[in-house]
């Protein structure tokens, strides 16, 4: 590979996996305040091992690798060093094109934040990878290294918890904070 | 036919995914602090590399050596939508006439009051002072950490001062978010101490007017909008400095 066509594919991979990236730290429980410091560690780790990826699985999945180590040394560091509480914020200094839609989308990602928040591991993968990202779950069974069956027996578990936390803030808007 | 609590379920996920994506300015701010990482790897290398990667810079020797040019480019978007930065003239201004804007710190608050309810919430004159010094301290710890290894003891010159300016702007933005202008001044002091001569100046500039508005620091009878605009008047920080000095009566 040379130099020039590893820059270009790093461009490409950027441009193309950041959100991926971003809201996958999101989901598997980076702080908002650290979610710069960790996109910017991921792709360091992707600028320097791209000339060692095989190319044997997709890109995204081997991306993903990297996002759960990189998230999982964050979660860490949190845990060492505890801080106050950080709710989602919005972005003051970014004028919003549509106020409401704005709030309503940071409501909803607040929301599966703390559902997020509240699973174990495993669980919180899955819904990271098959439900908010909607991979297909035979490459999710590939991307964490499990079996399929396994991998849909987690999916329908998770599920069946988000819907109980749905019906939950349905029936009490503030109540979202129960545990699934 | 879909059942309401799947089209509830369906809604929540969508939304959810576009409020956890990152904006334009998420992506454009991460990859200017990514191409200082990269283009000054020895500042870096000792948390960017956490199971021996040992590979140096990667896979092109040469990809490195484009990026002080895009760093350039992408970090005026940065500080653009929200990152900001802060004039280093009216930031050594600012530390010059530090005594004065005590005073007059004090007198903005009583007439013009807090404009950001958790920063800048001091009561009345007689407590404005205790919270500049402590951010003050915080601004030289945050800054110090994110310049030691980069300066290694030496004054950085130009070339190595962009990483460190990027990562300390990058901390000015975080405090700006958490709506701390006061913690973002005192870090863009200590960063126009530090790194006097740096390249990012427009940048420096424009945040120092966004945090000193929104923190009610401005002296009666001056705009500092206006005099942004009329040292750069085609900065493309105009609009969002404009927004943050405007009146809050006005503001959207």
């Amino acid at each position: 590979m040379s130099a020039d066509s590893s820059a270009q594919s790093f461009d490409a991979i950027y441009v193309q996996e950041f959100p991926f990236v971003w809201r996958s730290l999101r989901g598997l429980g980076v702080r908002d305040g650290d979610l710069d410091d960790a996109a910017q560690e991921v792709f360091v780790i992707v600028h320097r091992r791209l000339s060692t990826f095989r190319r044997d699985s997709t890109i995204r999945t081997w991306v993903f690798g990297i996002v759960r180590n990189v998230a999982f040394k964050h979660r860490r560091q949190l845990a060492r060093k505890p801080t106050t509480s950080e709710a989602p914020k919005g972005e003051p200094l970014q004028p919003g094109p549509s106020p409401l839609e704005r709030a309503q989308d940071n409501e909803a990602a607040a929301f599966v934040q703390r559902f997020l928040a509240q699973l174990n591991d495993k669980k919180r993968e899955i819904f990271v990878l098959a439900v908010l990202e909607e991979m297909n779950i035979t490459e999710v069974a590939a991307t964490l290294s499990i079996p399929l069956n396994t991998a849909y027996t987690r999916l329908r578990s998770v599920r069946a918890d988000f819907q109980k936390a749905l019906a939950r803030r349905r029936g009490a808007p503030d109540a979202v904070h129960d545990r699934p | 036919m879909i059942k309401p609590d799947q089209q509830d379920e369906l809604t929540t996920l969508a939304r959810a995914r576009a409020g956890l994506s990152p904006s334009p300015a998420d992506a454009l701010r991460v990859r200017a602090s990514l191409a200082a990482a990269l283009a000054a790897p020895a500042t870096f290398a000792p948390d960017a590399a956490p199971s021996g990667s040992g590979q140096g810079l990667g896979p092109g020797a040469g990809w490195p050596l484009r990026w002080p040019l895009r760093v350039l480019v992408t970090s005026v978007v940065v500080a653009a939508v929200g990152a900001g930065a802060g004039g280093y003239w009216l930031g050594h201004r600012a530390g010059i006439q530090e005594a004065r804007f005590a005073t007059v710190h004090a007198v903005t608050n009583a007439s013009v009051g807090p404009s950001q309810p958790g920063a800048g919430a001091e009561p009345g004159a007689t407590t404005a002072a205790p919270a500049p010094v402590a951010d003050a301290a915080r601004a030289r710890e945050a800054v110090k950490r994110r310049t030691a290894t980069a300066r290694g003891g030496r004054p950085a010159s130009p070339a190595e001062s962009l990483g460190p300016e990027v990562r300390a702007l990058r901390a000015v933005e975080h405090a700006l978010r958490d709506n701390e202008p006061r913690l973002a001044l005192a870090i863009l002091q200590q960063l126009d101490r530090d790194i006097p001569k740096g390249k990012l100046n427009e940048e420096r500039r424009a945040t120092t007017v966004i945090a000193r508005c929104s923190a009610g620091d401005v002296p009666f009878g001056i705009n500092l909008a206006e005099d942004f605009a009329s040292d750069y008047p085609g900065s493309v920080y105009l609009e969002r400095v404009e927004q943050s000095c405007a009146p809050r009566g006005r503001h959207k």
